[in-house]
């Protein structure tokens, strides 16, 4: 008895979930799980159209056929059709979703099965159709250019099944560019992510393209790879050219600064070499900036990287601990190059520097002639997600160095070194838990036994706190006097899920930990930590983040700051 | 001579006592027969029977009664009588009873008296021997000489003495090697005990065999040594068809039977019952056999189809009985169910006349058979005449009939007045004819022609169909023309050739409607499959062999086609029709050559007004895939530009020309915006590139070619990572519209991402010496100049 209510119950609940749609259109009735909704176009291929007398009142064995192709485009696929001679009957039939992924003759460098969002995708042409090219753009990234693949979609299993034919493998060589007559085509080559003889892959030549567009030399620039039937491969650069003048007003937002705004005037391509000049203005509620920069290619190699950088940048600070002007002039002789997983660039120069500080521990104006030089090595793959960060790394090593006598008043070396390393974990595709580790360190060497001098202004001392670093403190809480530290430890990690939310939303853990000095090369027992959740929109218009973190302080000092709750928001900065 | 005497009389004497003997013997077994057949004798006859030979009973009666010195009654009685004579015979009997009397009149055994038959078998078994050696030849002319019922009728059986008549056999199996047994029931019963001149019986039997049949019968009869008359009901199920029938048969000089069999035939999922009145005549002499109305709504979804009229008439050889002269007559019915102009019934009748004559026996046996046929009628769904006539000579007919002669001659000439007719015959069925075909009116002729003048000169046949269909916009007119001959003699064909030649005289047709947005999934993706089974099944290697390979001769066959005029192609995106030649050789070896040509006419690219020069797909005799050749003129008053439409069918590419010579940007840059590319702004320069690159991938194919081309394109985007592309078109001034191939929410790689117009969004790595890397994004305005 107990078993027949539980069945009569089971059965109602059934019939309540899952009530019978029917969809009725010219003489056509549809009965099945849902309501179908047909689009303009196939209305008129299935009741006519008075704009197209000879496809009007059509067989219902024409329609029938037009009716498989517009159901299976829906994921129906065994729907049956019974046809009266008033009217066209047909039983949905259960929607198919797909439900497994095979890939043959996969090359052993490409795990498909990585794949995610496989199952219960409508089980539909075009859903094959993304998945084939998902297969393609793999192989293209694995170092096929050519690749084909033949897909068949198994009804009854759900399944789809790829046989992949990658074709031969491939390595760079020469490319054809196509499209400029006013450019040296070599001069293109300054910004390829590639270089003859290594493995092929699509994205290099996405990155490259990107270079170039950054430089703002061209409007447009792709590759073309034509694939022959003898298998041959040709690749080939098309670009558009640009003005040579560029003005841009920019928008911006975050917690820290508030509104950002920058403008830019450029002037690209000043001589043959493709010198050029750009100014630029920056400000938000925190700083200002002016900037000129001119960047002379000398070499007569005009593949070159190697380039004269000469800047000039006034810049006004308000933090909470200083006010600050500073004045900059300097030149630095630049060069870059290009490795099989990264890029690399190195820049050393003489710099000359005023700084006013207007509000902090004390006024003051100090004068300094630095040799400053920098080295940068960022992988491909954080180049290629740098709007949506999920793989590669990027390394930076800073060093300036003042001598006494030379406008400076004493010898202050300053050493920073930074990282960014973020894994796809499990190396799922499309990621699903992305992990962020960064970090910097810094410190000053001064002269044997000076811990600390007060020719080091504070706008190049560090502090901690803020988006940038320590979460749970505020911008630049840290330290708790206006001094800045002189030595910094900083560490971070991020733990964020990709798509575990729906509308692009990405929940995120992190854990933030530094240790400072006040003096040179020399670490305080305190330990700052801030653990905290957060909240990542990569909306359409760019990254919105929303943070929150508590800071907590180990063996703090009693006159330190007290760490409480923190809260950021910003608008396209990433971890 | 004493000792001779004395011989001769003691023979004389032996041979009179031998004689006596005899005839004292002979006369005692007739008067007291049951001396010597009496249940004990036979008992003991049987222990000198054969051991396969086993007999038993419970009781066994045999009494003799003298009515008159040259009449005997026996009335034998027994119970329980079986009989074995394995493997061939294996029978019992629970009662048999038969009371019969005879005399001997002229030494002859003469039936006096039938009063009493009562036969009641249980089973009976029977081995049907194996077939003997080969008899001698006899012909394959069937005997269908049919004599009258009282010629077999036995003459001394006198009705008026025959008394009761009960004969049951409740199993009877017939077997026979490699097949199942055959399972007969029966039960004959006279109804009228009374002696009279006519015996009135009833009749029911029951026959089966496995997997074969299975059949009833159920009559009341009546026997006359004139006639034999039966009434009753019939049953026959074989297969799928069974029927169910009332018979009436009388058989006197000539045979009556008539019949109304009932038999069902599964028509697609429907089941139809048909009960035709068949009735034939047999005689002697002639052969009739008429087949009643037949009508079906279920065959036909469009209306109801009979037959009527229908009978074959033979006259039968006096001497050999074989049908030598036959006359055949049908008549098709077809009516509507949806009123058609001009028709109401169509009939459609066949009538065919054959002539067969016989000379020689044995091997030498050679049939001569000539005849006339003719098929007409004459509706407003088809009219017209064929009519065949031939003479053919069969040799050797006893042992392996081979034709030896044969003529044949066949015209036919056919006219469908008027295709709506059939366009409504096939309205509601798998075979519709579809849009945009079926709204065409007119007429479709036919003439053809075959001959074989003898059976080692070819046959040849020749066959004409002309079209002259039209509609408010469309037009079919065609002419096509087939010749088939053949090789080798017509007994042992060894090939046919077919030769068909069409011409496309002047053809004009409209494209399915289609509308400014993503155009439907036209036909059902064939990626898709039930299973795996179905995909093994579907390669060719393990497809079943094509109809070629199942004809016992090899036949090729050749199919040209040609326009005398451009085909006509209209579209409601378009303002120009598509003048499309046509000029193609297809052989039954897949070959296909020639080409499909668009020709030369004003078309509107980007609302541009440009001239499609031409768009030839051609077909080459060695590739599957054939190959793509057009060019699209454009031209203003500075720049002549050609878009070239290269590659194959599958892998479409386009390629760019101008004069002056201007890159494929400039070009697209002139072509999407009428622009050069200094005068763009940055979201014409981005559209440009876009649609470049998505040409590039071959993304950009024909259709969106066409399809996007009588559109104002206000941008375009391309996702090289999807290779998907979207088009944002002006469908007036207040009206935009997002359209392209399913461009996928992922976004690209890009560092400046265009919004519209001087609109972005900018992300760089900033850099300074202060902070750590962090990625900045700013929404920024932008001008070049």
């Amino acid at each position: 008895m107990r078993f027949f209510w539980l069945l009569l119950l089971f059965s109602t609940f059934f019939a309540i979930t899952t009530p019978a749609e029917t969809t009725s259109l010219c003489g056509i009735r549809i009965e099945g799980a849902e309501k179908i909704e047909f689009s303009n176009t196939e209305r008129d291929w299935l009741c006519g159209s008075a704009k197209s007398p000879a496809w009007q009142n059509m067989p219902n064995s024409q329609r029938t056929l037009f009716l498989k192709g517009f159901l299976q485009s829906r994921g129906y696929h065994q729907s049956t059709f019974t046809a009266t001679p008033d009217s066209l009957h047909i039983d949905l039939g259960p929607r198919s979703t797909l439900q497994s992924l095979e890939v043959h003759n996969a090359p052993e460098e490409w795990n498909w099965r990585k794949r995610r969002y496989v199952k219960d995708r409508p089980f539909t042409p075009a859903t094959l159709d993304e998945i084939t090219n998902w297969a393609r753009r793999r192989l293209q990234e694995h170092g096929y250019p050519c690749p084909q693949v033949e897909a068949q979609a198994l009804v009854l299993d759900e399944k789809f099944d790829l046989n992949v034919l990658p074709g031969p493998a491939y390595h760079f060589g020469t490319i054809t560019t196509v499209g400029e007559d006013n450019l040296n085509p070599a001069i293109l080559d300054r910004f390829s992510a590639f270089f003859p003889g290594a493995p092929f892959d699509i994205r290099l030549l996405e990155i490259t393209s990107n270079r170039v567009l950054q430089e703002d030399l061209y409007l447009s620039t792709y590759y073309d790879i034509t694939c022959t039937a003898q298998g041959d491969v040709e690749i080939v650069r098309r670009m558009i050219p640009a003005k040579p003048r560029l003005l841009t007003f920019g928008l911006g937002f975050d917690s820290e600064g508030g509104a950002l705004f920058r403008s830019t005037l450029k002037q690209a391509r000043l001589n043959e070499t493709a010198d050029n000049l750009e100014a630029s203005f920056f400000a938000s509620l925190l700083e200002q900036t002016l900037t000129g920069k001119h960047r002379h290619y000398f070499s007569s190699d005009l593949t070159s990287r190697l380039h004269l950088l000469s800047s000039a940048m006034i810049k006004r600070e308000s933090e909470s601990s200083y006010e600050a002007m500073t004045y900059q002039l300097g030149t630095s002789l630049a060069f870059g190059w290009e490795a099989l997983p990264y890029s690399g660039m190195a820049q050393l120069g003489p710099l000359i520097e005023r700084t006013d500080i207007m509000r902090g521990p004390e006024p003051y104006q100090i004068d300094a002639l630095r040799i400053a030089g920098e080295v940068n090595l960022t992988s491909h793959l954080y180049e290629y997600f740098l709007t949506n960060p999920q793989d590669g790394w990027s390394v930076t090593l800073n060093a300036s160095s003042q001598v006494q006598g030379a406008i400076s008043k004493a010898n202050i070396h300053r050493v920073t070194l930074r990282h960014q390393v973020i894994w796809n974990l499990n190396e799922w595709d499309p990621p699903f838990l992305i992990l962020g580790w960064r970090g910097w360190a810094g410190t000053f060497l001064l002269p044997d036994g000076v811990k600390d001098s007060d020719d080091i202004p504070v706008t190049q001392r560090f502090f901690l706190g803020g988006d940038a670093d320590l979460r749970g403190f505020a911008r630049k809480q840290l330290p708790a006097s206006d001094n800045g530290f002189l030595t910094v430890f900083y560490q971070g990690l991020e733990l964020r899920a990709s798509d575990i939310l729906p509308y692009n939303l990405q929940p995120l853990i992190f854990l933030d930990a530094a240790k400072a000095g006040i003096f040179a090369a020399e670490l305080d027992s305190a330990i700052y930590y801030s653990p905290g959740v957060g909240l990542r929109w990569g909306s359409p218009i760019g990254t919105i983040r929303g943070t929150v973190g508590r800071g907590f302080v180990v063996d703090r000092d009693p006159s330190s700051i007290n760490p409480g709750y923190q809260f950021f928001v910003s608008f396209g900065k990433e971890f | 001579m004493k000792i001779f005497k004395n011989i001769l009389l003691t023979l004389s004497g032996l041979i009179f006592l031998l004689t006596a003997l005899l005839v004292t013997v002979l006369l005692t077994v007739w008067f007291y027969p049951s001396l010597i057949i009496n249940e004990d004798n036979i008992k003991k006859a049987l222990t000198y029977a054969p051991t396969e030979l086993q007999a038993k009973w419970r009781k066994l009666n045999i009494e003799f009664e003298n009515l008159r010195w040259n009449e005997k009654r026996v009335h034998l009685n027994s119970a329980e009588l079986c009989v074995d004579y394995r493997p061939l015979l294996s029978t019992c009997a629970p009662e048999i009873k038969i009371d019969i009397s005879f005399a001997i009149e002229g030494f002859k055994p003469v039936l006096t008296n039938l009063g009493e038959v009562n036969f009641h078998i249980s089973h009976l078994d029977l081995e049907l021997p194996e077939k003997s050696e080969p008899q001698e030849p006899t012909s394959l002319l069937p005997d269908l000489r049919l004599p009258s019922f009282a010629s077999l009728f036995p003459r001394v059986l006198d009705l008026k003495k025959l008394g009761g008549l009960n004969i049951t056999l409740e199993q009877l199996r017939l077997h026979a090697k490699e097949k199942p047994p055959l399972l007969v029931k029966a039960r004959l019963q006279r109804t009228n005990p009374a002696p009279s001149e006519q015996v009135e019986f009833s009749v029911s039997a029951e026959a089966s065999q496995e997997n074969s049949f299975a059949a009833t019968l159920a009559a009341q009869g009546t026997l006359n040594p004139q006639s034999l008359s039966v009434h009753g009901q019939a049953t026959l199920q074989a297969g799928t068809l069974k029927i169910q029938t009332p018979l009436d048969l009388s058989w006197s000089e000539i045979l009556n039977l008539k019949a109304q069999p009932e038999f069902q035939v599964q028509v697609q999922k429907l089941t139809e019952r048909f009960r035709p009145l068949i009735s034939l005549n047999w005689s002697k002499t002639r052969l009739e056999l008429h087949a009643g109305p037949l009508r079906s709504k279920k065959i036909w979804l469009g209306g109801e189809l009979g037959l009527s009229d229908c009978y074959i008439v033979s006259d039968l050889h006096a001497d050999r009985g074989f049908p030598s002269q036959a006359k055949l007559n049908c008549v098709l019915t077809a009516k509507p169910q949806k009123k058609i102009r001009n028709l109401r019934s169509v009939e459609t009748s066949l009538t065919a006349e054959l002539h067969l004559r016989s000379q020689g026996t044995g091997t030498n046996e050679l049939l001569t058979v000539s005849g006339i046929a003719g098929l007409q009628g004459e509706t407003a769904f088809l009219t017209g005449k064929i009519s065949a006539q031939g003479r053919a000579e069969i040799k050797d007919l006893s042992a392996n009939p081979q034709l030896s002669k044969a003529v044949f001659d066949l015209t036919a000439n056919l006219k469908v007045p008027d295709f709506v007719v059939w366009k409504d015959l096939f309205e509601k069925t798998p075979y519709a004819i579809p849009a945009p075909l079926h709204v065409l009116k007119g007429e479709v002729l036919l003439h053809a022609e075959a001959h074989l003048p003898d059976l080692n000169s070819p046959l040849s046949a020749t066959a004409q169909v002309q079209t002259r269909l039209s509609s408010q916009t469309q037009k079919l007119w065609t002419k096509t023309e087939a010749t088939v001959s053949t090789t080798g003699a017509i007994p042992q064909l060894t090939g046919v050739t077919v030769a068909v030649q069409s011409t496309l005289e002047d053809i004009r047709l409209e494209a399915p409607p289609l509308r400014l947005e993503p155009p439907p999934q036209i036909l059902p993706d064939k990626r898709f499959v039930l299973n795996a089974e179905q995909v093994a099944s579907s390669k060719p290697e393990t497809s079943a062999p094509a109809l070629k390979d199942k004809l016992p001769f090899t036949l090729n066959w050749t199919v040209d086609v040609k326009t005398a005029k451009p085909i006509l192609i209209s579209s409601s995106l378009l303002p120009q029709n598509i003048p499309v030649a046509v000029d193609l050789h297809i052989e039954d070896s897949g070959l296909m050559k020639g080409s499909v040509a668009v020709q030369s006419f004003p078309f509107e690219i980007f609302r541009k007004k440009a001239v499609v020069k031409n768009v030839d797909l051609i077909f080459h005799a060695n590739s599957r895939v054939p190959e793509l050749s057009g060019q699209i003129n454009y031209a203003n008053p500075e720049v002549d530009i050609r878009i070239l439409l290269l590659g194959n069918l599958e892998k479409p590419r386009i390629e760019f020309e101008s004069d002056p010579p201007l890159n494929r940007q400039q070009i697209v840059s002139v072509l999407l915006f009428n622009k050069s590319l200094d005068e763009l702004n940055e979201e014409e320069v981005n559209s440009t590139a876009s649609m470049s690159r998505a040409m590039s991938d071959g993304a950009f194919g024909l259709f969106s070619l066409l399809f996007l081309s009588s559109t104002p394109i206000q941008s375009v985007s391309y996702n090289p990572v999807t290779k998907s592309y979207t088009a944002r078109v002006r469908l007036d001034d207040s009206t935009t519209l997002s359209m392209g191939s399913d461009f996928s929410e992922e976004r690209q790689f890009t560092v400046r991402r265009r919004l519209g117009g001087p609109w972005s969004i900018r992300t760089e790595l900033r850099q300074t010496d202060e902070r750590p890397d962090v990625v900045l994004t700013l929404l920024e305005w932008l001008k070049r100049f």
